[in-house]
Order: C-alpha cells, then structure tokens, then sequence
C-alpha cells in the first residue's frame, strides 16, 4: 500500500515538472537556443589544420608587427634545417612547419599555432652547439603540439563566440573576423610577452621539446646548458621578459637534471660554431 | 760607441719575435698530462714530425679531441674534415692546451710567438697565453693562462716515433661556403621556376588573411612564400644535413 502512495506521489511530481519545463522552453525564443547550442558545440571543438593555421598567423602577425625577421640567410637556413630535424619526431610531423630568427635585444622564443617557431637572435647568441637549438626548438614544437597558446585562446571564449560570429558574416573567407583577430592578438601577446603560459605548460614543453630533440639524436642535456647560460644572465635587461614568461632557470634545471642524467647523442658544437659565423657575438 | 754595443747586446739578448721554431727537432712521440690547478682534466699525445705535428687531447669521459699542424696552420678534425681552428669561435681547454703544443705550426700569422735561445719561450693565440720550459730532453713544461684560468702541461714521456706521415695528413673540409650551400640544398639559391611561391604551404597566402588587429600579415605572407619556395630542395636537404651530423633519419639507417 505505501509503495502504490508512493508511486502516485512520484507521478503527480513528474508530471508537473514535465509542464513547468514545458512553460520555460516555451518562454525561450527557438534561434537563440540554436545560437547558444553552436556556440556551446564550438567552445568544445577542434581546430582543423588551416583553423589552427589562421589562428597561428593572427599571432605570428603580432609578433612579426613588433620584430623583423633577421637578414641573415645563413642562419635562417640552419635554423629551419634544426627544427624540421627535431619536428619529424613530434607528435604532429607533418604539419607546415615555419622556424625563424627574429632581431630582438632579450632572449626568448616564441611558438604560436599552427607550427610557427620564432627565435631571437640574442637567444643564439647565447647557445654554444646545435644540441641546444635543437631542445629549444623542442621546447617551441611541444607547445605547438600541446595546443598550448590554441588552449589559452579558448579558454577566453574568444574562438567560440568568434566562430559563431564569424560565419554568419564573412560565409566563405577565413573562419576569423577582425574582432577576433584583436582578442587571439591580445591574448597571445599577454601569455607570449608578459604573463606567460602556466608553469605545468612550461615543464610540459620542457619534457617534451627535450625527449624530442633526443630522439632526433641530439644531446638533450645540452639544454641543461643553454638554462646555465641564462642563469649567468639573470637580473639583466635581456632576461627580463624571459623569466616573467617562464619559470626560472634553476627551477627548470632542477626539475630536467634528472631526467637527462645519462643522455648521449650529437651535440655539434663545430657545426654550430660553421653556420653561426655571422651572429657577431 | 758605448750605445752601440749595449743596443747589440740588448738584441742579442732579448726575447726576440721571430717565425715559430718547432718544440721538437726530431720525429717523437709525447705524452702530457694536462691539470688545471691541482685537477687533472686530460693527456695530450703529441707526434712530431718533419712535415707535421699532431696533437690528440684525451678528456677523462674519453673523448678525444685531434689537432694537427700543417699546411701552415692549425687544424681540427672534424668528421666531414679537417678545419682550420681560426674558423671555430669557441676557445676551449682542449683545443688551447693542444694548440699550444703544434709549434712551429700556429692558429694565425698575427700569433705571436717568442724564442729564447733558439727555442719557443711563449705564444699568444686566441686569448691565451703560453710560457715553455724546458729540460734537457726538450720541452718538459707549458703553463697556459686562458682568460684568467690557469692550465698546465707536464710532459710525463718522451720517446723517438716512427709515426706514419698520413698520420699527420691534413685533409681539409670543402670550402665553408660550397659545404653549407650543398647541405642546406642550395635552399636561397638562384628561383626554381617551377616551384610557384605558394606551391606546397598548406595556405601560403592563398587564404590572404588580413584582419585590422594591427598585425603584420605581409610578413606572415612573406615568412610563409619563403618556406614554400625551401619546400621542393628542403627533404634532399635535410637528408644531407642529417647526414653529416648524425641525426635524424640519417641516424636510424
């Protein structure tokens, strides 16, 4: 008997749940829930090649807008030939790699989506053998892979209101309209020169850029280097940047030492020294 | 007449510049125990010649760094060939401790090399400094100050050699500028006309992205025509590169 009373009670509940929804869906206007579904669909989806490209150019014009690639054609080559050397053994091999030096007076690499890689010429300047080109572009390739900055720039809703936005006007063009190009522009700027990507992202890239770069033969532990190198330059106008976006060298030392204890492979210090001649040090 | 004799003893018996004479006179082979301070950081073996010198620094990890002096120079070995260590920046202990033993052989003309006696007495060259002792066998002692760290030399044998003369052949790399031409596939060489400024980029300049967010999207456009224009030499030369130094692909055939 009191399991039927029950069972009344639940049904009587149920039934006017089901006619308040009824009122509320009727309250809602029809396109505006297939606005906020698309966009919700879009918050959650994966960037083709060329959506992830586009997104890519938005910041590598950003970038190029600040710093001009470096006239040196040399190292411009040596540069593209390391990193298509180490890319090969990411994750994403065959994506359309770009590597580039760019004049700047401070140390720092940038990576933005889509494959390109910028690096300055002082941070050359302060490498010693192509083993730690190689991990630094490591480091770039797996912030590339880990859709790093592509993650950031959805995390601030920019793609997803954008998307919905942007093909209801410009149907046919690229998938990014001006309002978005300023929100991926800014928000890449504030992650690339001044806050920084998160440090879980940064050790990520670490581990990774480094695993690649050995097993593209390359002494990974030449990294350990290049870090010992910047430690030395810590307090100086040309790490400013560099340690507001990363974390420290030591701290990054402390965490890779280990990890690339008994590292073997090329280190290339003769090479390095042949192609990058022409960087006056 | 006075000023005259003291000036000719004063050139007699000064330290005089002069063109390097050799540490040793005849075909020998050496042993050195190379210490910066009080710790050991290698053995040099030194073979001698009347062509040539060679120096082979020995690290405790048992990597071995090869010097040798001819062809009035001094070169290092490298694995695509002998280069002139005037052309590598980087002055390390090895190649300082090594070189320091090539005379009469040295890195540049302008090196300065002083004799005493007819024997080298000390040598500057790239940044370091070199002061020799000797015994009555021959050279016995090279202190080296290299930027302020301080190395020292100590022969601990010494013995006649009958070392090959290929042993001290130099065979120099092809000219920098041919050599990296060829490895990076001639990639800034004269336009293949075949290969259109957006053949093969995923987009290069197809999809003409230009958003008004303040961006450079010419040199976005331009970054993406170059790598194009690499695209079709680029896989040959990589597979050069990667040859040559033993990485990628060229290292897991």
């Amino acid at each position: 008997m009191h399991k039927l009373i029950a069972a009344a009670v639940a049904l009587s509940m149920a039934a006017s749940a089901q006619a308040q929804l009824g009122d509320i869906l009727k309250r809602i206007d029809p396109s505006k829930v297939r606005k906020t579904a698309k966009v919700v669909q879009q918050a959650s989806h994966d960037f083709t090649e060329d959506e992830e490209a586009d997104i890519g150019r938005v910041v590598a014009a950003r970038i190029l807008a600040t710093y001009h690639l470096a006239k040196n054609d040399k190292v411009q080559q040596y540069v593209t030939l390391v990193g298509n050397t180490v890319a090969a053994y990411s994750t994403r091999p065959t994506l359309e790699w770009h590597f580039a030096v760019i004049e700047a007076p401070f140390v720092n690499a940038f990576s933005a989506p889509g494959g390109f890689i910028f690096i300055t010429t002082d941070a050359l300047k302060q490498m010693h053998s192509e083993a730690e080109l190689a991990t630094v572009l490591g480091h770039e390739i797996a912030h590339v892979t880990q859709k790093h900055i592509l993650k950031e720039i959805k995390r601030g809703n920019t793609i997803s209101a954008g998307v919905d936005l942007a093909k209801e006007t410009s149907a046919g063009s690229s998938f990014l309209n001006d309002e978005m190009g300023e929100k991926i522009s800014k928000i890449a700027y504030d992650k690339l020169f001044t806050t920084g990507l998160s440090r879980r992202d940064e050790e990520e890239a670490d581990t990774i850029g480094t695993e690649i770069a050995a097993a593209a033969g390359y002494k990974a532990s030449e990294f350990l280097t290049f870090l010992e190198a910047l430690q030395k330059l810590e307090g100086t106008s040309q790490m400013k940047m560099l340690i507001s976006t990363h974390p420290r060298p030591e701290d990054r030392i402390a965490y890779l030492r280990p990890k690339l204890k008994d590292e073997k492979g090329a280190a290339l210090a003769e090479r390095w020294d042949e192609w990058t001649q022409p960087l006056a040090r | 007449m006075k000023c005259v004799l003291s000036c000719l003893l004063l050139v007699a018996g000064a330290a005089t510049l002069v063109a390097a004479p050799p540490l040793f006179h005849s075909p020998t082979e050496s042993k050195w125990s190379v210490s910066k301070g009080s710790t050991s950081i290698g053995t040099i073996t030194l073979l001698t010649s009347s062509s040539g010198t060679r120096a082979e620094f020995r690290a405790p990890s048992g990597t071995v760094t090869t010097l040798l002096g001819g062809k009035e120079s001094v070169w290092m070995r490298t694995s695509g060939g002998d280069v002139e260590l005037s052309t590598v920046s980087a002055a390390t202990p090895e190649t300082t401790t090594a070189a320091a033993l090539l005379l009469p052989f040295t890195t540049t003309k302008s090196d300065a090399v002083e004799t005493k006696d007819g024997k080298p007495s000390s040598y500057k060259f790239r940044g370091a400094h070199a002061t020799y002792t000797f015994d009555a066998k021959g050279p016995s002692k090279v202190a080296i100050d290299l930027g302020g760290q301080k190395y020292t030399l100590t022969r601990t044998s010494m013995s006649s050699s009958s070392a090959s003369e290929s042993s001290f052949a130099i065979k120099p790399k092809k000219s920098a500028a041919s050599r990296l031409a060829r490895l990076s596939g001639d990639l800034l060489g004269p336009s293949d006309t075949s290969v259109s400024a957006t053949a093969g980029g995923r987009g290069a300049g197809t999809k003409g992205l230009k958003l008004k967010d303040g961006g450079d999207y010419t040199a976005v456009k331009n970054l993406e025509d170059r790598d194009a224009k690499w695209k079709k030499k680029l896989d040959s030369a990589l597979a050069d590169f990667q040859k040559e130094g033993n990485v990628g692909k060229a290292r897991e055939e």
